[in-house]
């Protein structure tokens, strides 16, 4: 079984047809004949979707299995693969003389060949046989794997050429009665002349629909045109990459030779799946022919997929392949390996594992040219990117002898495919941490004391300590009645990849016993500066002294400290000691018989009697005569056998026996997210000694708060947790990684409530009231009397207006579609292939719109045609989109920008409501989007094709300008429009396959939290470039954060200060109390305070809007 | 009968005691009216061309099998292992596997090579044997104990897990074995099977320890050595004061059970027809006052076994000490052979 395996979401459209594939037996195959066999057959189609049947054991040839394959509904090839393979013993040396010498001297024949009937194209393949899998070499140096599979050979048959004859027709049967094909062994490589097949298989076929009422007929042909049109695609490319790959295939392949008199074994001995011989395409690689090298991109698609585990549901040989990568430990002879050399390696190593390896290497190279001071991180990142890149790849298989640059160029092109592949796939489903921090929260010195009205004392401090880091918040127990807390309370935070960039903050609070609990004084350490301090040896605890900087400054002149003590560990780390400290932790004994071992090892994970002799074997001991292990022996086999095949059967916790399986309730709180045996592990044993803070709040804000307000945010707005559908928005900032709450106002819930379930009259009036609101209140804007709101606004929003271009506005409108400075905003990355963000707004992507539509978008209705006005069907459909949805706030600066380079071309207008676009709404059964008035600008990009720029309005955006005209040619990051007064939305309709969204925002998004990001920030790139790398923001001034978060939310001071309500909301109290009597306003039962600090929304105003009601 | 009833409780418990039995050895024979075996059947088509070629493979005199299943030394078979490698030997192993000659070929080896290290087959003086000296402190307060025979002339072997009197170990594993072997020396001419009663209840005894189950991995270790190496050994298996967990477990499995499987299993109907109350023990209603004493019992056991196994290898050696005789000619008091290794059988 695969360790965690994740969650299954369905981020792909449905498969309509499955391809029933009936397994019958082999014939003919010489290596059956000659030595103990246990056939398995795997079937696979281009993507991701392979079946295998069961092993046959002991020469056995017959399976008479029938396997049911799901075919793709975008699909890149039309070959099915049928392919043997011969599981090996777990060790093949002991029982067996047909041990290591006997395989290779099997792999060492040659002669490529091709099934010519079927797979016409390309002539042959396949130049450097350097890569024969050379157990005999290797076998003394390498241990017993887990699981071998030796790759036996193969049959392609085309699915097009299967069902030629039942074209058309709509009744006919889609049946193949069983025959036999010829199976080749595309590893042994010939002029290509000689069909020598190497043994035949039996197979039959059935085409089958998934769904019962889907006809057949129409299925297979709706599947063979996104077939021909995928072909069309790959055409083009070819093309386009023509030009670069010749030249530096030539050079390729005179340095392949030099390479390929590197001595194998010298590699081979790193880490070797055992698969190299399943993940052989460097043959087609290697082929100085580009011609009929660019005619085997359909087939290495398809080998491409066999690697990768993204269908969780098939029980998949790939899916075991990458599962073995999982829980890798960077071995210290890997880890000194000077930077070039391991580039080298890492390139190299896609003889065995053919073109991902390239993919692999790229982030690599990047992360080995960074400076070597931060060395220990880097490592740990680099690492990171090769586990996040493991999830599609099988990493590093096996002799690492060919070509690197050769294999770059070729690959450029697979990778194009393979990761649009990957597109569909967002959420990896091994993404571990980087590493975790442990935080002690020792003590607090010189609190600045408050003068207290009520008692007599002369302070009133009863404080503690929040901690936030990214998603992670902890708040220790209070102390009271003093000035100098001592807390010494622990906390772990898993620091994920992504969240590098974030920092830790800390808020000091004053528990009130009746009143909210008060702010006292905060401070701020960036992930830079906490490592830069954990520069000792590894693994130590480091004090840090932090000042604290008080929310008052008029209080007397003392300088509190906060006192912490951090230590970071890597990930690698982690893993190094996890046996380790496991066994150590788990058992007292120094010796295990076999009663022992497998008693130890069932409190850890299921073993079978055989797995517990292979502890004893490998040491030379006999199990069944009483003889023991050491414990650093299992140690030492655990680590060892812990990185040729993951953690197969262990699933609980070796110090708390908790099963680390996830569970659906794990997935729903996502406070730890994808936490792995690992982290849990480190943590965990950590917390036997010391006592962990649990992580059980959300937001900073949220930790803040008292229990009644908790109580009542729970039954007025629902549970308060990321994602969840209800009335709190929260919201990341990108750049800080603080999550910070919306709230919908009173009077917009309302409304909404309204609006959503009033039936008749009192709907349609509502709606005819807010057109008109909208329009007359845009209108009011334009008066130059409203000159006077902006400084309340500037005051009320804390917007920074150093950033505008020019200070003097003559209305308010003027204002709010302010211009900012040239250069606040500049596009990221240096390559047009970056696709930035469009407008400074709250961010979600998706990668399909079936996706959005599950996580986001609940509107009933909502389909691309509908929200396009059907502009252009064929390219915008539901099937081939990716969807960015940036939603602007008030607040913000409100003009919309280019998200890439590209002309413009005829914007259509549609009218239609005015809806508010918040989370709420936009969650709701209403379709605001379909039905708001919005503008299509189409852009004809040269790196993305065609994609459309929706600027939708919404509830008080009286109108959209655009800035820019028909024909026009335009740079990324340059303007294109802006919305007149309120806030909005802005949606890019993206063809899917020309797009990767960068990986923390769809991670967000899948978890249902919107991304604070600005114009100019890389939101995604184009499938052949990696993401842009985001640089560790360093906020080092508290005002700064202060101004993140009041881009998000309004501070309760500036409300309280304010103090007035807002013109909408009047005006909706006003029509309420008209039709419905007394107004019923919630949230003015949960306190004074939340009436008034809830106006972030787009739709609502400032309160300090003149009431027009 | 419900999924969850398990059969109402015999009232008849004490109504045997008048006519017990008292005894605290094991017997080595069956009673006479149970008739004597039959002597090893004809072999037919593919299951002599089967087993011929098993046969073959084990006359071969340069074969050669690993002295421990983690070593790649080889030494030739001893005269011990060919004593074990009988005809029955040999069927049961074929039959095991389905008639698949090279499987069966080579479980047989693996068997022979567990043998060896598990200290059945001695190898080197200096080796550790399996002994009943070795197991003796496992079996104190009597967990295992053979005792009569059912009315198929196969041994009884009780295993009563509420009895444990040793924390899980090895040597539980070892004692399970050297039982198996015991039971297996006590089958009596033409039989080569044990019916294995299995008792659930919690016993209170001084001495031991647990009266819970033995844990998950002792169990899979000896279900291990069981399937392994004791193909088709178990006659039948019957389970008494199951707890209710199990009874619906296996209630519910019943059905799925492969039919030969499920004769073997006997959990829900009355045992009596299957053992005489003269063989069986009175706790378990039949008429035997058995008491268990470790210092009378247990020498005794090792003794008849230990005798009986040096007239079986005696007999072994007086005819001819090759692979592949009979065990029916072993166990005999015969003086020639009835069924000689060449032969398809008697009957």
């Amino acid at each position: 079984m695969v360790f965690i395996k994740g969650r299954k979401k369905k981020l792909y459209t449905k498969p309509r047809l499955a391809l029933k594939v009936n397994v019958i037996q082999v014939k003919e195959v010489d290596l059956f004949r000659d030595f103990e066999c246990h056939p398995v057959c795997l079937v696979t189609t281009n993507t991701f979707n392979s079946m295998r049947t069961g092993k046959l054991k002991y020469r056995g040839t017959k399976w008479n299995q029938e396997l049911k394959i799901k075919l793709p509904t975008k699909p890149t090839s039309e070959w099915v693969r049928i392919i043997i393979y011969d599981e090996l013993p777990p060790s093949s040396a002991l029982t067996q003389d047909v041990g290591g010498g006997d395989y290779s001297s099997r792999e060492a024949v040659k002669g490529e060949s091709r099934l010519s009937g079927v797979s016409g194209r390309g002539s042959s393949a396949g130049v450097s046989s350097s890569q024969e899998y050379s157990t005999s070499s290797t076998n003394d140096v390498k241990l017993p794997r887990q699981r071998k599979y030796l790759y036996v050979g193969e049959a392609k048959l085309s699915v097009l050429d299967l069902f030629k004859n039942h074209d058309e027709s709509a009744q006919a049967e889609f049946v193949i009665p069983p025959t036999w094909y010829k199976i080749y062994d595309r590893r042994r490589h010939t002029s290509g002349k000689i069909d020598e097949s190497c043994g035949q298989v039996e197979l039959g076929f059935h085409l089958v629909t998934l769904q019962k009422q889907d006809n057949l007929g129409q299925a297979y042909n709706q599947w063979k045109n996104s077939l021909s049109a995928d072909l069309r695609y790959q055409k083009t490319l070819k093309k386009s990459n023509n030009a670069i790959g010749g030249i530096s295939n030539k050079q390729a392949s005179g340095s392949a030779s030099d390479l390929e008199k590197y001595p194998g074994p010298k590699y081979v001995d790193d880490e070797d799946d055992g698969f190299d011989s399943y993940v052989d395409y460097s043959d087609e690689d290697g082929v100085g022919d580009f011609d009929s090298d660019y005619e085997l991109l359909a087939a290495l698609q398809s080998h491409d997929s066999d690697d990768v585990a993204f269908d969780a549901d098939s029980v998949g040989l790939s899916s075991m392949v990458s599962a073995l990568d999982e829980y890798e430990v960077v071995r210290p002879e890997e880890a000194s390996v000077p930077p070039s050399m391991s580039t080298l390696g890492f390139g190299g190593g896609g003889a065995g594992g053919g073109s991902n390896e390239t993919k692999d290497s790229t982030p690599d190279d990047a992360f080995e040219d960074e400076p070597e001071e931060l060395s220990d991180t880097i490592d740990e990142y680099s690492e990171d990117e090769d586990d996040n890149t493991a999830d599609i790849t099988v990493k590093k298989s096996g002799n690492r002898l060919t070509n690197l640059r050769k294999k770059r160029n070729h690959n450029r092109k697979f990778k194009q495919i393979y990761l649009s592949n990957w597109a569909n796939y967002k959420l990896s489903k091994k993404q571990h941490a980087a590493g975790i921090v442990f935080m002690e929260i020792q003590s607090i010195k010189d609190l600045p004391c408050s003068k207290t009205k009520v008692s007599r004392r002369k302070y009133d401090m009863d404080p503690f300590v929040i901690a936030v880091f990214g998603r992670r918040v902890f708040k220790t127990s209070w102390r009271k009645h003093t000035l100098n807390p001592i807390f010494n309370e622990c906390a772990a935070f898993e620091v994920f990849p992504n969240e590098t960039h974030f920092g830790f903050h800390f808020n000091v609070m004053d528990k009130d016993a009746f009143s909210y609990n008060d702010k006292v004084a905060r401070c701020h350490l960036s992930w830079s500066e906490m490592m830069d301090s954990q520069r000792g040896p590894d693994g130590d605890w480091v004090p840090l002294e932090l000042p604290l900087q008080t929310m008052k400054a008029n209080l007397n002149d003392r300088s509190p400290k906060l006192l912490v003590k951090m230590k970071f560990l890597p990930y690698a780390r982690l893993k190094e000691f996890f046996w380790k400290n496991a066994v150590n932790m788990g058992t007292g004994l120094e010796k295990f018989d076999i009663a022992q071992l497998s008693f130890y090892l069932d409190r850890i994970g299921s073993f079978t009697t055989e797995e517990v002799c292979d502890f004893f074997k490998h040491f030379k001991r006999s199990p069944w005569s009483g003889e023991c292990i050491t414990k650093d022996e299992l140690i030492e086999y655990l680590q060892k056998w812990n990185q040729s095949s993951g953690f197969k059967n262990v699933w609980k916790c070796p110090c708390c026996a908790k099963s680390c399986k996830p569970t659906r309730n794990t997935m729903k709180s996502k406070l730890v997210v994808e936490n792995d045996l690992i982290t849990h592990f480190a943590v965990c044993s950590y917390e036997r000694k010391y006592k962990l803070l649990k992580p059980s709040y959300v937001s900073s804000d949220f930790a803040s708060k008292r229990w009644y307000s908790k109580i009542l945010i729970k039954l007025t707005y629902g549970k308060y947790a990321l994602g969840s559908n209800n009335a709190n928005i929260l919201v990341q900032d990108r750049e800080t990684g603080i999550i910070l709450e919306e709230k919908i106002s009173a009077h917009v819930k309302l409304g909404m409530r309204i609006i959503y379930n009033g039936k008749g009259k009192q709907s349609k009036n509502f709606r005819q009231l807010l057109k008109t609101l909208s329009i007359r209140q845009g209108k009011k804007f334009d008066d130059p009397s409203s000159v006077k709101q902006i400084e309340s606004f500037i005051k009320y929003h804390s917007l920074n207006m150093s950033e505008c271009e020019n200070a003097n506005y003559k209305t308010f409108n003027e204002f709010f579609y302010r211009k900012l400075k040239p250069g606040t905003r500049i596009p990221e990355g240096d390559t047009s292939k970056i696709f930035v963000s469009s407008a400074d707004s709250r961010c979600t992507v998706f990668s399909s719109v079936h996706q959005s539509k599950e996580i986001w978008i609940k509107g009933s209705n909502f389909t691309i045609p509908r929200l396009t006005g059907g502009y252009a069907p064929e390219l915008f459909n539901d099937r081939a989109c990716s969807l960015a949805v940036f939603r602007l706030a008030p607040q913000d600066y409100h003009r919309f920008h280019s998200p890439c380079s590209g002309t413009i071309g005829r914007p259509i207008y549609i009218n239609g409501e005015y809806y508010t676009v918040n989370p709420m709404a936009v969650r709701s059964s209403l379709d605001v989007f379909c039905e708001n008035v919005r503008v299509i600008i189409p852009i004809e990009s040269p790196e993305f094709g065609t994609l459309l720029c929706i600027p939708i309005g919404a509830m008080m955006v009286g109108s959209i300008v655009l800035t820019c005209k028909e024909g026009d040619t335009i740079a990324r990051g340059q303007e294109l429009g802006y919305f007149k007064f309120g806030g909005s939305t802005v949606i890019v309709v993206i063809p899917s396959d020309k797009i990767l969204f960068d990986s923390d925002l769809s991670k967000n998004s899948v978890d249902g939290i919107e991304t604070l990001v600005k114009v100019g920030m890389s939101v995604g790139h184009t499938p052949d470039i990696s993401e842009y790398k985001r640089e560790r923001v360093k906020l080092e001034d508290p005002e700064q954060i202060e101004s993140v978060k009041r881009k998000i939310s309004i501070k309760h001071e500036n409300a309280d200060i304010l103090g007035r309500l807002s013109w909408q909301y009047r005006a909706l109290e006003n029509f309420v109390t008209k039709q419905y009597g007394k107004p019923e306003i919630v949230s003015e039962e949960v306190g004074g305070n939340h009436t008034n600090e809830g106006y972030l929304v787009e739709n609502s105003s400032s309160s300090t809007f003149p009431s027009s009601g | 009968m419900g999924l969850f009833n398990k059969k109402s409780k015999d009232t008849a418990n004490n109504a045997n005691k008048k006519n017990s039995i008292p005894c605290d050895r094991a017997f080595v024979t069956p009673p006479e009216r149970y008739g004597r075996g039959n002597p090893p059947r004809k072999l037919l088509g593919s299951t002599w061309e089967a087993y011929k070629a098993i046969l073959r493979h084990f006359q071969n005199e340069n074969l050669q099998i690993p002295v421990n299943t983690s070593s790649k030394k080889l030494l030739p078979l001893v005269s011990e292992e060919k004593f074990w490698l009988t005809r029955e030997c040999m069927l049961r192993y074929l039959k095991g596997n389905k008639g698949n000659v090279q499987v069966s070929i080579q479980k047989l080896e693996e068997s022979l090579v567990w043998r060896r290290e598990v200290g059945l087959t001695l190898l080197s003086k200096d080796a550790k044997p399996l002994d009943a000296d070795l197991v003796a402190p496992e079996n104190e307060t009597g967990k295992e104990v053979i005792l009569g025979f059912d009315q198929e002339r196969r041994p009884l072997l009780y295993m009563k897990n509420g009895r444990q009197n040793t924390e899980a170990s090895f040597r539980q594993v070892q004692q399970l074995i050297y039982m198996m072997e015991a039971a297996t020396t006590f089958c009596p001419q033409g039989v080569d099977s044990l019916t294995v009663l299995i008792d659930f209840k919690h016993y209170k005894e001084p001495g031991i320890i647990s009266d819970k189950m033995p844990p998950m991995s002792i169990s899979k270790l000896s279900l291990n050595v069981m399937q392994n190496h004791y193909p088709e050994r178990l006659g039948k298996g019957i389970l008494v004061n199951i707890p209710w967990f199990a009874w619906a477990f296996l209630k519910m499995m019943y059905p799925f059970l492969d039919p030969e499987t499920r004769q073997k299993a006997i959990f829900d109907e009355p045992f009596e027809k299957y053992i005489e109350p003269s063989q069986l023990d009175a706790l378990y209603n039949g008429e035997l006052n058995f008491h268990y004493k470790h210092e009378i019992y247990w020498p005794d056991l090792t003794t008849k076994v230990n005798k009986l196994k040096e007239s079986q290898y005696s007999r072994f050696l007086k005819f001819g000490g090759t692979v592949g005789i009979s065990e029916f000619d072993l166990k005999g008091d015969h003086d020639e052979l009835i069924c000689p290794v060449e032969s398809q059988g008697v009957i």
